[in-house]
């Protein structure tokens, strides 16, 4: 081969290979990258536990404010225990089950949590005090608020696990047994338990 | 050489009376002739840049993902915390898991290259570019053993968007790619997606 034809092969390799030279001198990668967002969860009290008046008697005994299918019921031990007033004098707190409505991320799971039990003290005498033994949650609409239905637990009366619906919100309810002693003090009574939910 | 020592080199080589003659009708010469072969530049990518389960706040803030020096793709996620984006700590199935974007690279033993990456990429609700998004910044490239490849222990920050590396004298290179992933107050729940794109190239 002649070398002007020599040259001319060589400047045509050149010039088709010039794009193949290129791609192993470089390389690329298209990364994959992403992220999950959640709302964080929120929990209100709606009602305290609250037991209402009580007449003490000669005897001790117990108050149950406990949850129904879609309401709640308080029954006392009865004489000579305690048994509910009946009567109508006012600026007594009424009686109500503790109901809470959650709000959240629809579809996560949570913890429910609560200790006791708890303690209530007589506002006018902190010597007198009255115990308080806390119930299951239970599923029931609070304020409108649908609960789901996966509430568990409740065979475990301090902790239960739910999960947020797909309207992001939950509801349910706390009832407990009072413990009155005979001829307990009179006056009001109050103290406070601190429930907490968590994702998990 | 010069022609007459070539032309009686010749006239010793061919004996021959016909290749005598010949001797003046050609003439050959040694001619170097070569090349150097090197390997292409080869980049592998074994995992993505994945921020993992995020709860928002009423305030906005970064998450950011940071590789660990030397380690094997190990990284540290930090949260701007309340009233910012916190870390979700349930285990609901179905969220990716975090992790730090893993490269290895093959080429050339010692031969030197650049990374370019770019300033900022977004990662869209459900994967949809049409929908509300993040942002995500600061990709900084952190030399780690990744895919099996121990780093080179050359990478070096050159300007925003690249770094300069070479691979080792047995032609591997490994590094991570963290980033910041920006947060926005009360952002839209859900499964965010995007990609970006890492070059590197010989210089």
């Amino acid at each position: 081969m002649n070398i002007t034809k020599r040259i001319s092969l060589v400047a045509i390799l050149v010039a088709i290979s010039f794009g193949a030279v290129r791609a192993q001198n470089t390389a690329t990668q298209t990364v994959q990258e992403g992220a999950t967002i959640a709302q964080p969860i929120c929990l209100f009290v709606v009602t305290g536990l609250q037991f209402g008046a009580i007449l003490t008697g000669s005897s001790s005994g117990t108050v149950h404010v406990a949850a129904t299918s879609n309401s709640w019921t308080e029954t006392a031990s009865g004489a000579p225990g305690p048994v509910l007033y009946t009567g109508s004098h006012g600026g007594v707190t009424p009686a109500s089950i503790a109901s809470f409505t959650v709000s959240g991320e629809p579809g996560l799971d949570y913890t429910i949590a609560y200790s006791g039990p708890s303690i209530i003290t007589n506002t006018s005498n902190s010597s007198k005090t009255m115990s308080i033994a806390f119930d299951a949650p239970h599923s029931e609409t609070v304020n409108g608020i649908t609960p789901s239905t996966t509430l568990t637990g409740t065979s475990s009366p301090y902790t239960a696990t739910s999960t947020i619906t797909t309207d992001g919100t939950d509801a349910w309810v706390v009832g407990g047994t009072l413990s009155v002693g005979a001829n307990q003090a009179s006056g009001n009574y109050t103290g406070s338990f601190s429930v907490t939910i968590a994702y998990d | 050489m010069n022609f007459k020592s070539t032309l009686a080199f010749a006239a010793i080589a061919f004996l021959g009376f016909a290749a005598a003659a010949n001797a003046q009708n050609t003439s050959s010469a040694n001619t170097p002739e070569g090349a150097t072969i090197a390997q292409p530049l080869v980049l592998s990518n074994c995992a993505g840049l994945f921020f993992g389960g995020i709860i928002t706040g009423s305030q906005a803030g970064l998450v950011t993902i940071t590789g660990i020096t030397n380690g094997t793709g190990t990284f540290n996620e930090t949260y701007a915390g309340t009233p910012g984006p916190v870390k979700y700590l349930g285990t609901h199935s179905g969220i990716t898991a975090p992790s730090i974007a893993e490269f290895s690279v093959t080429g050339e033993p010692n031969m030197s290259y650049t990374i370019s990456y770019p300033a900022n990429s977004y990662v869209y609700l459900n994967g949809n570019t049409s929908s509300t998004s993040m942002q995500v910044t600061d990709f900084n490239p952190v030399a780690s053993t990744c895919c099996s490849i121990a780093p080179s222990g050359h990478l070096s920050g050159l300007s925003s968007q690249t770094s300069g590396s070479s691979c080792s004298s047995n032609g591997g290179d490994a590094w991570v790619i963290g980033g910041s992933l920006h947060v926005g107050a009360n952002q839209v729940s859900g499964t965010y997606t995007g990609s970006f794109t890492v070059v590197i190239t010989y210089n």
